[in-house]
């Protein structure tokens, strides 16, 4: 059970659903949460690779800290982009934003 | 950290676990028992008036896929950034006593920071509780 | 206590904040906003340059001032002040957003000055996705809101998926080494280029620079946005955010690519195809914009050749090329933003009898195109001329022949645009424009600046090898 096999197999499986979600969804909100996804997967092999494989100074858990903080910012920024966008369109599905072809 | 050696900490046969594993099987069984039972044995004579949401006796009326109002979508984002900045704060106090005066001045320039991400939005308006005005 | 070792970094950051209280206090007024950003910027650029000469290594390593840092530092600074120039009517750009605008570039600005300085992966990664944030927030600033919020979103959408790929593979990086730090790095992963995780880690790693950088799997987001974000935006992510992303791919491949036979075959791939499709799409385009984004795509493919030939002459060529996309880039956008007075997008149309209506604008143009094209007296002809021949040193024969395929291509297209500019006869009556005589000094001066340095490129080559020479 507690090995550093359990933590990569979790953390690779948040990033491969993330990954999935990213390229087939095409609601934004839901393409959002596929990004975090694929940040939270990252960060827990962050967090196991400091645990089992380098202790001591504890870089991967500052890293998992920061990068917390970032996808909030960064969840904050994309649902305002989003809050914007759905004014416009009345929709929040990427496909009806197209304007721009060229 | 001392590296994790404690393998079978989870284990069913571990003396400590036994109990509580034995327990939580007999829960399982007891309520799986309750629930086959009264599905089993019960009565189903479904109507349009039984199948109807339960909403204490009203009758619901509208759909229930309503449409928020903006200003709580923008309090979640506030929230959501201003409460996991609480992450740092707390990190810095655990180490508080090795950080020292230098941790302490660092740490009161981030919240210094933080406030005038606050001044901002609350002059720009963020936390007025009203639809924005629409300028074209 | 060196005051200066910090000192671009510092200032841009109070003068960003000096905007958002600008903006806090209300009562917008663009023209006093646009005195000061100019004041600000042309203070920070004398400042940049009186820091060239810092060196030292802060913060528990984390963070590297250094040569090529304060050359790039100085690169920035200057792309700011030339962007803050053409920012006086942002008619794009509501006015009460116009103090928000100038502290969001301020804060860009300062984002990629960490960027160049960074040597561990988490202030890389940081302030990659610093400067990214303030960038989606100023392409979704536009006042026709549908065009700007929906290439806000998909750049946004294109960036994020960047960096989390990015972060995986520092992940990985961070499980094979144990370590994030750029010089012990270097260290660590010698000899263990070959193995496939490591490969697998740097390659994701990448993903990060690349969507800066504009290039070929990170592609998706140029046309669009550079077609819906305001014009002075635009400007600024062709011209100056561009620089960011070479100074630190080239930093992290110098440190981690060494004897990475796969790297360069993967890099490799990426520049052909970043090459081709960029020249091949912009070949339809009409509306100039998205022409030029097509373009930066191309001008990707260019710089990867010189950074995937793991040589300082390479490196160093890549540094003089950063100049010169600076300079032509920021030439073809002022022409983009004064010949569309009206903030709206330029159809290739449009620019029908610019010789006559500016001659100024039309020579402009037409020097700052056969510059990206690299025909020979101009800087983009030199700067191609030593990154091909790095890559010939280093005998990457086939590659070189595909980027020579490629500039004709491109040719092409800025030949058409520019027989729009000086041959095409105008429909219906158009006036001169109006350009004012900073605007001309400024043009010609930086059409003096690419036929200069085209010709006599030495001293800009000198500080290029120079700056290389402490990378590792």
């Amino acid at each position: 059970m507690n090995s550093l096999n359990v933590y990569l197999t979790i953390g690779a499986a948040l990033f491969s659903i993330g990954l999935l979600g990213v390229l087939q969804r095409r609601n934004l909100i839901g393409m959002l949460i596929a990004v975090e996804l694929m940040l939270n997967g990252a960060n827990v092999n962050f967090m196991a690779f400091n645990r089992f494989l380098a202790p001591d100074p504890t870089v991967g858990q500052i890293i998992t800290l920061f990068v917390m903080g970032l996808a909030a910012a960064e969840a904050a920024i994309g649902l305002s982009i989003i809050l914007a966008l759905f004014r416009r369109l009345h929709s929040i599905n990427i496909e009806r934003a197209q304007q721009l072809r060229g | 950290m001392e590296p994790v050696v404690s393998a079978g900490a989870l284990s069913p046969w571990e003396p400590g676990v036994f109990a509580l594993f034995v327990y939580g099987l007999l829960i399982c069984v007891f309520v799986g028992s309750q629930l086959f039972i009264a599905g089993w044995l019960g009565e189903k004579k479904p109507s349009a008036e039984k199948s109807r949401p339960y909403e204490c006796g009203v009758i619901p009326t509208g759909s229930a896929r309503l449409r928020y109002p903006v200003p709580f979508y923008l309090v979640a984002v506030f929230f959501l950034i201003f409460d996991v900045e609480g992450a740092y704060i707390l990190t810095w106090a655990v180490s508080y006593e090795e950080l020292g005066w230098i941790g302490w001045a660092q740490m009161s320039f981030f919240i210094a920071v933080l406030l005038l991400g606050l001044a901002y939005l609350w002059v720009k308006g963020g936390l007025d509780w009203m639809p924005l005005p629409r300028k074209e | 206590m060196r005051w200066m070792l910090l000192g671009p970094e510092v200032y841009t950051f109070l003068a960003a904040l000096g905007f958002l209280g600008i903006s806090l206090a209300g009562r917008p007024n663009s023209g006093r906003d646009h005195l000061a950003a100019l004041c600000l910027s042309g203070v920070g650029v004398l400042l940049a340059a009186s820091a060239l000469s810092e060196d030292a290594i802060l913060f528990s390593e984390v963070y590297r001032v250094d040569l090529f840092s304060q050359v790039f530092k100085l690169l920035l600074s200057v792309g700011l002040f030339l962007i803050v120039c053409i920012c006086g009517e942002v008619r794009e750009i509501r006015e009460e957003n116009r103090s928000d605008f100038f502290a969001l570039i301020f804060f860009c600005t300062l984002a990629m000055m960490l960027l160049v300085s960074g040597n561990h992966l988490l202030t890389l990664y940081l302030s990659l996705e610093l400067s990214s944030y303030s960038l989606y927030v100023l392409v979704s600033l536009r006042r026709a809101r549908d065009m700007g919020v929906e290439a806000g979103i998909k750049f946004f959408l294109v960036g994020i998926f960047a960096s989390a790929l990015m972060l995986f593979g520092m992940a990985v990086l961070y499980a094979m080494t144990r370590t994030m730090n750029l010089n012990a790095l270097n260290g660590a992963l010698h000899g263990m280029m070959g193995q496939p995780l490591v490969l697998l880690g740097v390659v994701l790693t990448l993903s990060g620079f690349l969507f800066k950088l504009a290039c070929f799997p990170f592609h998706l987001w140029v046309p669009d946005v550079y077609q819906g974000a305001a014009n002075e935006v635009t400007a600024y992510l062709a011209a100056v955010s561009k620089l960011a992303g070479m100074a630190a791919i080239l930093r992290f491949v110098a440190s981690v690519g060494q004897g990475g036979a796969d790297l360069v075959q993967v890099l490799l791939v990426f520049s052909v195809a970043s090459m081709t499709l960029g020249n091949l799409a912009a070949i339809t385009q009409q509306d100039l914009k998205r022409l030029l984004g097509y373009s930066t795509v191309a001008h990707a493919g260019y710089v990867l050749i010189g950074v995937l030939t793991l040589s300082a002459s390479g490196y160093a060529s890549v540094v003089f090329y950063a100049l010169a996309l600076l300079v032509m880039k920021f030439t073809a956008f002022l022409v983009v933003v004064k010949v569309a007075g009206n903030g709206t997008n330029l159809h290739i149309n449009q620019l029908a009898g610019l010789h006559r209506r500016s001659p100024v604008l039309a020579m402009a143009l037409m020097v700052s195109l056969f510059s990206l094209a690299g025909i020979p007296p101009t800087v983009g002809f030199t700067g191609k001329f030593l990154i091909f021949v790095a890559a010939m040193e280093k005998g990457h024969f086939a590659l070189v022949l595909i980027a020579m395929a490629n500039v004709l291509i491109s040719l092409y297209y800025y030949l058409l645009v520019i027989k729009a500019a000086y041959l095409l006869e105008p429909e219906g009556e158009t006036g001169p424009i109006a350009v004012s005589a900073p605007t001309k000094v400024l043009a010609t001066a930086l059409v003096g600046a690419m036929v200069l340095a085209g010709f006599y490129p030495y001293p800009f080559m000198e500080i290029a090898q120079a700056a290389v020479g402490v990378l590792p």
